[in-house]
């Protein structure tokens, strides 16, 4: 009941003038950027930090910023569908059928039931949000500092073991992200940590210049290289709406797709990318005619797009009730947070409800706008396809220049974003998921405070992360990821 | 691609063991009791090191796939990107934005993209008054001024 008040009011704050603009301008974005290849949530996210400041509204903020995150999920498939070209990570699996969907003359089959299905898992998604995260918020707010110590490490370790690449370069890119955030002044003690006699070190990184530097350049440096890789659209998209048949072949797909997604989204580092390589394994399984996945099945295209979908919003949870971000676009938002003075965690839903309930209420308004969007201005996607790079390249560029300076007003940091960028482009070029480091980076602090207080309150014993029933129970499923993990790895070495 | 990702490994063990060597030494560890301002660092660079090594480890062997680092040429543009900006950066200040924003489009449309000219000049003229307009007009942004005073 608690829950329903909650959304009734939710809707009166998302329902205003300005927050519905936001929620709109999001969406749009949001479509936007998951129609270009090349520009992903998290990179948009981190180009639009600057604008944070000036936002007066942590609920906006959240508004706005959540509305990219779901809003590229899905503009991914347009460009999967139609140039077999994914324009968001969680559509790769959608260009094997959605792309022989096109071939065949329907696109527009292919393009509605994503669509439809994503506006189906999305609320599925929020209905789940509004119900599970104020319990989860509440059982939360018993966490003591050996708790939360036990959770961010599970959180994080997870997020790596979950996003499929190596974890060894995961784990690698997770310490990296803990020592660049504890550059600048030790809060505990007051020393300085590696600035070498900088000055422009001794506050430390700031989020913002590093997720600009390694989402927003260092993606730019990297698609320098390959900029011939734009494809020009020549499917016809044909009729719009699913047959009758279309609907039957897909309906149980975005169903199981849906509960799948949301499930796997609630884990850090399950997003829309595991979500949709699971369901299309599940739909491919289940089908009658599993021969026809990779030939343009329809349930290949409606089972991954609703779990992506599904996924995204279900990755707010963690975040909005434990404080913990799954992936790196929520890890933008939790600094997004931060920069407005709302530190998101179990006590969130109690000290800001207008926030949370703000922003859930707003997820329900979003998803029938993007409907909107998605469906019939589909050809004006299209059309974004020809923004050539060479004037792209260099906008994003100078956005995060001048998102930068403006900021700081201090050119050092212009050069710290460059050196970043430089980072990011380096990353991609050796294969590393770049993810990891900015999640790493906006919990270290928590992480560090927290092990530190555990220890002071156990006078300097190690059982205090035992002793305690949800510490100890967390380390478990740590201890278990590992040791599944290393018996992986010796498997593979024997065979 | 295995030669420079055993470089790229040797490269963090050797970053990592700097860093855990500098937490232990100058920013000292302290105890379980009262853990200093070394602590976390080095266990982050300990993390490092061994990751890194494990990265190492799994790069034994021959190269199956024996590919370069860069595909012909393909370094050109990222590095001619990295110095533009570098150059940008350099200049914002004492030249102003409209200036160095002009001079870093143009150089970025000629040499980094290499368009045509009439296509370069147009996005350049036209970038740069367009980015003015949106953040020193519209949002109200501050940049540093040319000597022109704009």
């Amino acid at each position: 009941m608690e829950s329903l008040q909650g959304l009734i009011d939710g809707f009166g704050i998302a329902l205003g003038a300005n927050n519905l603009l936001f929620a709109f301008l999001g969406a749009l974005l949001g479509t936007a950027i998951g129609v270009l290849p090349g520009l992903g949530p998290a990179g948009t996210i981190s180009l639009l930090l600057p604008v944070v400041y000036q936002m007066g509204s942590s609920t906006t903020t959240v508004i706005f910023l959540a509305g990219i995150y779901y809003g590229s999920m899905y503009g991914g498939s347009t460009t999967s569908i139609l140039l077999n070209l994914p324009g968001e990570a969680a559509s790769v699996i959608t260009t094997l059928d959605g792309y022989q969907m096109a071939q065949k003359g329907r696109a527009g089959a292919a393009l509605s039931i994503a669509a439809i299905g994503s506006f189906i898992a999305g609320t599925i998604g929020v209905i789940g949000l509004t119900f599970i995260a104020p319990p989860l918020a509440e059982f939360a707010l018993d966490f003591g500092p050996p708790e939360y110590f036990s959770l961010t490490l599970v959180g994080l370790v997870l997020a790596v073991f979950l996003s499929g690449s190596s974890v060894s370069k995961g784990l690698l890119t997770l310490a990296l992200g803990m020592i660049l955030a504890s550059v600048g002044l030790d809060p505990i003690t007051g020393k300085l940590r590696f600035t070498f006699a900088s000055v422009g070190l001794q506050s430390g990184f700031d989020f913002t210049t590093l997720a600009m530097g390694i989402f927003g350049l260092g993606e730019i440096f990297y698609n320098l290289e390959q900029t011939d890789a734009m494809g020009t659209v020549t499917a016809k998209i044909g009729r719009l709406f699913p047959t009758a048949s279309d609907w039957v072949q897909s309906r149980w797909a975005i169903l199981r797709g849906s509960v799948m997604g949301f499930v796997v989204g609630v884990l850090p580092g399950g997003g829309g990318v595991l979500g949709s390589l699971a369901s299309y394994a599940v739909e491919q399984k289940l089908s009658k005619h599993p021969e026809e996945f990779g030939k343009g099945a329809i349930a290949g295209v409606a089972g991954p797009e609703s779990a992506n979908n599904a996924a995204s919003t279900a990755s707010f949870i963690p975040l909005l009730t434990l404080g913990i971000p799954s992936n790196s676009s929520i890890a933008m938002i939790f600094a997004a947070l931060l920069i407005q003075g709302v530190t998101p965690g179990p006590f969130l839903i109690v000290e800001h409800p207008e926030v949370f309930w703000g922003v859930t209420a707003s997820m329900y308004i979003g998803n029938v706008m993007l409907l909107i969007l998605n469906l019939p201005l589909v050809g004006l996607w299209v059309q974004l396809l020809k923004v050539p790079f060479n004037i792209l390249g260099p906008v994003v560029v100078l956005l995060t220049v001048i998102g930068v300076y403006s900021t700081s007003n201090d050119i050092f940091q212009v050069f710290v974003l460059i050196f970043f960028g430089v980072i990011g482009y380096l990353m991609r070029k050796f294969r590393f998921e770049p993810g990891p480091l900015p999640m790493a980076f906006v919990l270290a602090p928590m992480i560090e405070n927290s092990v530190r207080q555990s220890l002071l309150m156990s006078r300097g014993s190690l059982n205090i992360f035992i002793d305690r029933p949800i510490s100890a129970t967390l380390l478990g499923v740590f201890a278990i990821m590992v040791l599944t993990q290393v018996f992986k790895a010796i498997r593979s070495r024997k065979r | 691609m295995k030669k420079h990702d055993r470089i790229a490994a040797v490269l963090l063990i050797v970053l990592g063991l700097a860093a855990a060597y500098y937490a232990y030494a100058d920013l000292k560890l302290g105890t379980l009791r009262h853990p200093d301002s070394g602590f976390m660092p080095f266990l982050a660079s300990l993390v490092v090191v061994a990751t890194a090594a494990t990265w190492l480890w799994s790069l034994r062997g021959p190269d199956p796939e024996p590919r370069p680092f860069w595909e012909k040429g393909a370094w050109v543009k990222p590095l001619l990107a990295v110095t533009f900006l570098i150059i940008y950066a350099a200049t914002l200040e004492p030249l102003g934005y409209l200036p160095a924003t002009f001079i870093f489009l143009g150089l970025w449309q000629f040499l980094v993209e290499r368009v045509n000219w009439r296509r370069a000049a147009l996005v350049t003229v036209l970038g740069t008054a367009g980015m003015y307009l949106l953040f020193v007009q519209l949002l109200g942004v501050y940049v540093p001024e040319s000597i022109f005073g704009f």
